[in-house]
């Protein structure tokens, strides 16, 4: 199975592919976007390049809560972007990709798989969904 | 497998080559009609032709290199009579649209040539008499389907900056391949410029459903495509048009490329030079090497945006073929001259410029000429300007005209207007549903459009002027800026958000006193120079909440609409020379936005184009009221 960094949003537990991201950064600054929607948080200066930071909870349908000061810095071939979410995780190999819970998710849940991780569900991102999402919104 | 990567690799060269082709082909094509016997330009068609042919048979685009050779065949016999007949320009003429239209579906589907079997309801093919089809047999190849009834619903881009222009011209594009039998908005609401989002059309077309979508969705700013009975699929074409526009590429001279090797070679030099001044601690060699590698930089800097340039050549050659096909549809005679075609500007100016200039032309051959007369494009270089003028020296406009039409539509109190120098005049008829011609035309409706070019210029950082006088011809002159990678910026604060304006925008700022601000219908105003200016807040606009106004109030003078208007900021920063750099998706979809850039201290600032934030703002500010 392939590496998945995982992370809080409210407390359920996510996962991202490891080729899907760029990296995690800790950005020194945040800057706001004019006219943006409210999960856009801002837009960060990543080795030159400008990229928003998105609210992942807030878009989600997650109750607002403290947020994990690093970022998730995703690169999803169509669009380059950041995430903030409730709690960074580990770097984990999951057990099985053929959960029992799979299936049972609402779409705009952007959720592409369920993975099991030492008896916790990993939902698997759909980054694909995701950026439609933020294409039609 | 390694020939459909290939493939790839040359097709959008063999794209834009041929696009060239093609465009020089007509452009030919309408000289050889004023000297029929020129050999010369005969020789040249020939080679012209000749070339899409081979291309198109190295691609294996079968039934273009088919077309090809049929032109070619003409053009062999043409040039061994020394002569070409206008009916055999004609038929080239075709041919080659015939050619483009092959070309454009290609580029639209972005696979091999259609099959031939689905070629008969090709589009544009009904229109032409069987006769005048080079290509005979591809009208009796395959059965057509008989005609049915669709209803589409066309999505215009969100970042479309006229969206109804965008919908007038899908509507155009339609008619080409069917019947348009009705429309949502109407034509009517669509020429005052509505802000449309969704276009609704029945159609009665036998043309298949796939090709009518390919044909839409190449056009600049269609979203998507979809059937009223198939809306739950909504969406679906969206995500695979996301990043269509980052793969367009450019082709670079090869003395350039080699001017930035040797560049690199004395960057790297000039590196070991800084090292080894910097391991010797000798402050005067490392202070002439950073010298060197200033002026290093700078001359970079200016090459790598040469790549970016193109002549302005690369969009006017259509516009002979189009002046030539309008002057016969309304009996005119005109002559078009163009000059300073060598002109170079960066690609994505050039790109957004294409459909104002078409707009422009049309206007002048429609409302400009009367029965005889020359339209002219001229364009040169003024310091960082590159300045585009269309002229005509057909009836003018009549300043009283407009001035009675301002008065009738609302747009300036009699007052103001009696006081308004042409040169604001005329701004006038830039605001959108103005217009002076007596009667609506099939080719520019009437008069649309002079706001849609106007909006494409100042979105590119440029303004526009309009001069005439009754009889003596007008005149519309654009200025541009010659690359929009670097551009000066107003910088200003609201709230903790500080955005960059385009100087090009900024008429001029000031603070006054609260107590000189007038409220009038609830709307602050401001008396300045003879002039009330409404008073926007940039606050309310970037959503953000509103804070009393008190003390020294900072404005921005801005046009917006043809219209001066101040926006209220909280802070004048001041003005900075900022590479811009432009946006990606999700940023891209955000409206209001057109860039974004890095200051000097590493804060990221956005550009705003403040009437695009405005016209964004509106449906909600209704929404909420």
């Amino acid at each position: 199975m392939e590496k998945v960094l995982t992370f809080e949003l409210g407390d359920e537990l996510y996962g991202l592919p490891l080729s899907s991201i760029q990296e995690v950064v800790e950005p020194a600054g945040l800057y706001p976007i004019p006219s943006a929607p409210a999960w856009y948080l801002g837009a960060i200066n990543c080795h030159g390049t400008i990229l928003p930071i998105l609210d992942l909870p807030g878009i989600l349908g997650f109750v607002s809560g403290p947020r994990d000061g690093k970022m998730i810095v995703i690169d999803g071939g169509a669009a380059r972007l950041g995430f903030c979410v409730t709690r960074l995780g580990e770097i984990v190999e999951p057990d099985d990709d053929n959960s029992p819970a799979n299936g049972r998710q609402l779409p705009e849940c952007c959720v592409e798989r369920v993975l099991d991780h030492c008896g916790r569900m990993i939902h698997l991102l759909d980054l694909t969904a995701l950026l439609d999402r933020l294409d039609r919104d | 497998m390694e020939r459909p990567m290939d493939m790839a690799k040359y097709r959008e060269l063999f794209l834009s080559e041929t696009r060239e082709h093609l465009d020089s082909m007509s452009r030919l094509l309408v000289e050889l009609e004023k000297q029929p016997d020129d050999a010369d330009v005969l020789a040249a068609l020939f080679r012209q032709a000749h070339s899409v042919k081979g291309m198109a048979a190295s691609m294996g685009y079968g039934e273009m290199a088919e077309q090809a050779h049929a032109l070619e065949d003409l053009l062999d016999d043409c040039r061994r009579a020394g002569r070409i007949s206008p009916e055999a320009i004609d038929r080239l003429l075709r041919g080659c649209d015939r050619l483009e239209e092959q070309l454009e579906a290609l580029a639209a589907e972005g696979k091999p040539a259609p099959d031939p079997a689905d070629s008969a309801v090709d589009v544009g093919i009904e229109e032409l008499p069987a006769n005048a089809l080079i290509v005979e047999d591809v009208d009796e190849d395959g059965p057509k389907s008989s005609p049915a009834e669709t209803i589409l619903l066309i999505d215009i881009a969100e970042h479309a900056v006229a969206p109804a222009a965008r919908a007038l011209l899908a509507l155009r594009e339609l008619e080409r391949v069917g019947e348009v039998l009705q429309v949502r908005p109407d034509r009517e609401t669509l020429l005052q410029g509505a802000p449309v989002r969704t276009l609704r059309v029945v159609l009665r077309s036998s043309a298949a459903a796939e090709r009518i979508d390919a044909a839409l969705l190449a056009m600049a700013d269609i979203a998507g495509v979809r059937r009223e009975d198939e809306t739950e699929q909504e969406g679906t074409e969206l995500p695979r048009r996301r990043r269509e526009d980052s793969e367009r590429s450019v082709r670079v001279r090869t003395e350039l490329l080699d001017q930035l090797i040797n560049l690199t070679g004395e960057l790297l030099t000039t590196r070991t030079r800084l090292q080894t001044a910097h391991r010797e601690r000798a402050v005067a060699d490392l202070e002439a090497g950073l010298d060197q590698l200033s002026l290093l930089v700078d001359d970079l800097h200016y090459r790598v945006l040469q790549v970016r340039m193109m002549p302005l050549a690369s969009i006017t050659g259509r516009l002979p073929r189009m002046v030539r096909d309008l002057a016969r549809k309304t009996g005119k005679r005109v002559e078009l001259r163009i000059a300073g075609e060598e002109v170079e500007l960066d690609r994505s100016i050039l790109e957004e410029l294409a459909d104002p200039l078409i707009h422009m032309l049309r206007n002048a051959v429609d409302h400009g000429i009367e029965e005889e007369g020359v339209v002219a494009v001229r364009a040169w270089r003024e310091k960082d300007l590159v300045l585009i003028e269309v002229s005509d020296n057909g009836r003018g406009i009549d300043p009283e005209v407009v001035r009675a039409r301002a008065v009738q539509l609302g747009l300036v109190d009699a007052e103001r207007l009696r006081a308004m120098g042409e040169r604001d005049l005329f701004a006038l008829l830039c605001r959108p549903g103005f217009s002076t011609a007596a009667q609506v035309t099939e080719t520019s409706g009437r008069g649309v459009g002079m706001d849609v070019v106007k909006a494409a210029v100042e979105h590119l950082g440029g303004d526009m002027e309009i001069l005439s006088a009754p009889g003596e011809g007008t005149r519309i002159l654009l200025r541009l800026p010659l690359s929009v990678a670097i551009i000066k910026i107003l910088l200003v604060a609201v709230g903790d958000c500080q955005v960059a304006i385009p100087i090009t925008r900024v008429h001029r700022t000031l603070e006054v006193a609260r107590d000189e601000l007038q409220s009038s219908g609830r709307q602050l105003v401001l008396r300045l120079d003879e002039e009330v200016l409404p008073l926007l807040s940039l606050r309310k606009m970037l959503r953000m909440p509103g804070r009393p106004v008190a003390g020294n109030v900072p404005l921005v003078v801005v046009e917006m609409r043809g219209q001066r208007v101040g926006l209220v900021v909280d802070q004048l920063i001041g003005q900075h020379e900022v590479f811009v750099k432009s946006l990606e998706f999700p940023l891209d979809r955000l409206p209001g936005l057109t860039g974004a850039s890095v200051l000097g201290d590493g804060r990221v600032v956005f550009i705003i184009d403040p009437q695009g934030l405005l016209e964004a703002g509106r449906p909600a500010a209704e929404h909420a009221a």
